[in-house]
């Protein structure tokens, strides 16, 4: 078996470690194959990450998981269903996007291909993270003495779930995943602190870092597109204000809002209650963490909800 | 602060950015669903609340101070929305004085 390690080898694109491309736009427009490079480098970072399902789950002590982690697991597999439309979405975006800006601005339209090329990572990934948790449940508690029900989701459930998320512009989708993504990492984390069994911490770890590189990549293929002076930034403040003002989507699951929204399920629509974290440290660490999303896309700096508000208003008439 | 001027200028503001006749979104009962479903410029409600906002700032040109901007119910029905913003651009106003 070859055992030679790329990434220590003197081949061309192979000397450094992968990692997230920071500056897609300059990544694109400022090398030759820009685009093919890309792609390389998308591909080495996802083979360096990839991990096995069924070995995680071979470590894993069923018996004896507790019933806040039998419960974490069930939640954690229903909201994961949710992820495979939004990356469905994504390519299909994507690629329309290509073909959009193709004649009037073709590194743009190169920046959509990567995005697009990307999603199959993202879909790829998150696919480990669905079928981990839907297993994991269904072997802890299904034909158990498991007092938690419906461990599994139903046919009808899992379509319900698989709704594509509907059409918005390009720069708020990416807005609004990159968060979705960073609040997702978080979530995880506290679902590791929170659990006892080592093999599942190890897991809950390791899908919350795939989250926060997904979230990553996301801020960057965002970036790109402000780059490229095509798009607004005003779509990534609004998104921002919309997820976390007063009854914002940062609130959970509220069922007011999920009957509002009847086209597509969110992932953190199906997080019980009895899952959610402590709701100030929640309401403080999300809002950071998406703070920092908006800074790295748009360079603007804020700390509180009511001073984004005013930028993004001033910037409405400006 | 006169209640019909106010909603004239809300009203105004709605139809101009939403892209809809002030007599459609004047009538009782039509909805913020319905504003945008009919709305050929409105997708979800991160738009509504851009139209919201563009209101709000409309407000404070008029009466210096702006609304809270709403977060309501798709059911909500414009006389709601009106009132709305017509009672809390009053409570910033009564805070101010």
């Amino acid at each position: 078996m070859n055992t030679l390690d790329i990434n220590k080898t003197k081949l061309p694109l192979c000397g450094n470690k992968p990692n997230v491309e920071r500056n897609v736009w300059a990544a694109i427009t400022t090398n030759d194959n820009g685009l093919f490079k890309t792609f390389w480098q998308q591909h080495r970072y996802h083979e360096a990450r990839r991990w096995s399902v069924t070995d995680f789950i071979n470590e894993i002590d069923f018996p004896n998981l507790t019933m806040l982690e039998r419960s974490y697991i069930k939640n954690a597999g229903f909201a994961e269903i949710t992820t495979k439309p939004g990356a469905d979405r994504l390519t299909r975006q994507a690629d329309s996007e290509c073909q959009k800006w193709l004649n009037t601005n073709p590194q743009l339209s190169a920046v959509m291909q990567a995005c697009g090329t990307w999603s199959r990572y993202w879909n790829e990934e998150e696919s480990h993270h669905e079928m981990a948790f839907l297993y994991l449940s269904y072997a802890a508690n299904e034909n158990t003495d498991s007092p938690i029900l419906n461990a599994v989701p139903s046919d009808k459930e899992i379509i319900d779930f698989r709704r594509i998320y509907p059409d918005d512009n390009m720069l708020r989708t990416l807005t609004i995943l990159a968060m979705s993504e960073g609040i997702a990492t978080l979530q995880y984390n506290d679902f590791a602190d929170a659990a006892t069994d080592p093999a599942l911490i190890a897991l809950f770890r390791k899908i919350s870092l795939d989250e926060s590189q997904h979230m990553r990549n996301f801020v960057s293929f965002a970036k790109a597109l402000v780059d490229s002076g095509e798009f607004d930034i005003r779509d990534v403040l609004s998104m921002a204000i919309m997820f976390m003002r007063e009854d914002g989507e940062i609130y959970g699951n509220s069922e007011n809002r999920v009957k509002e929204r009847d086209t597509h399920v969110n992932w953190w629509d199906a997080i019980d209650d009895n899952c959610q974290r402590d709701p100030a440290s929640e309401e403080k660490e999300v809002k950071q963490i998406i703070f920092k999303v908006v800074e790295n896309i748009t360079g603007i700096k804020v700390s509180d909800v009511e001073e984004l508000e005013e930028i993004w208003m001033e910037l409405l008439v400006a | 602060m006169i209640k019909n001027e106010f909603k004239e200028l809300v009203l105004d503001t709605i139809s101009k950015h939403s892209n809809i006749s002030k007599t459609i979104i004047s009538k009782s009962h039509f909805t913020l669903s319905e504003l945008i479903h009919t709305s050929p410029k409105l997708i979800n409600s991160v738009d509504l609340m851009e139209v919201f906002a563009y209101t709000a700032i409309q407000i404070k040109k008029k009466y210096q101070v702006a609304p809270k901007l709403p977060a309501l119910p798709l059911s909500t029905t414009m006389d709601e929305v009106v009132e709305y913003l017509f009672e809390t651009t009053k409570l910033k106003l009564e805070v101010r004085q």
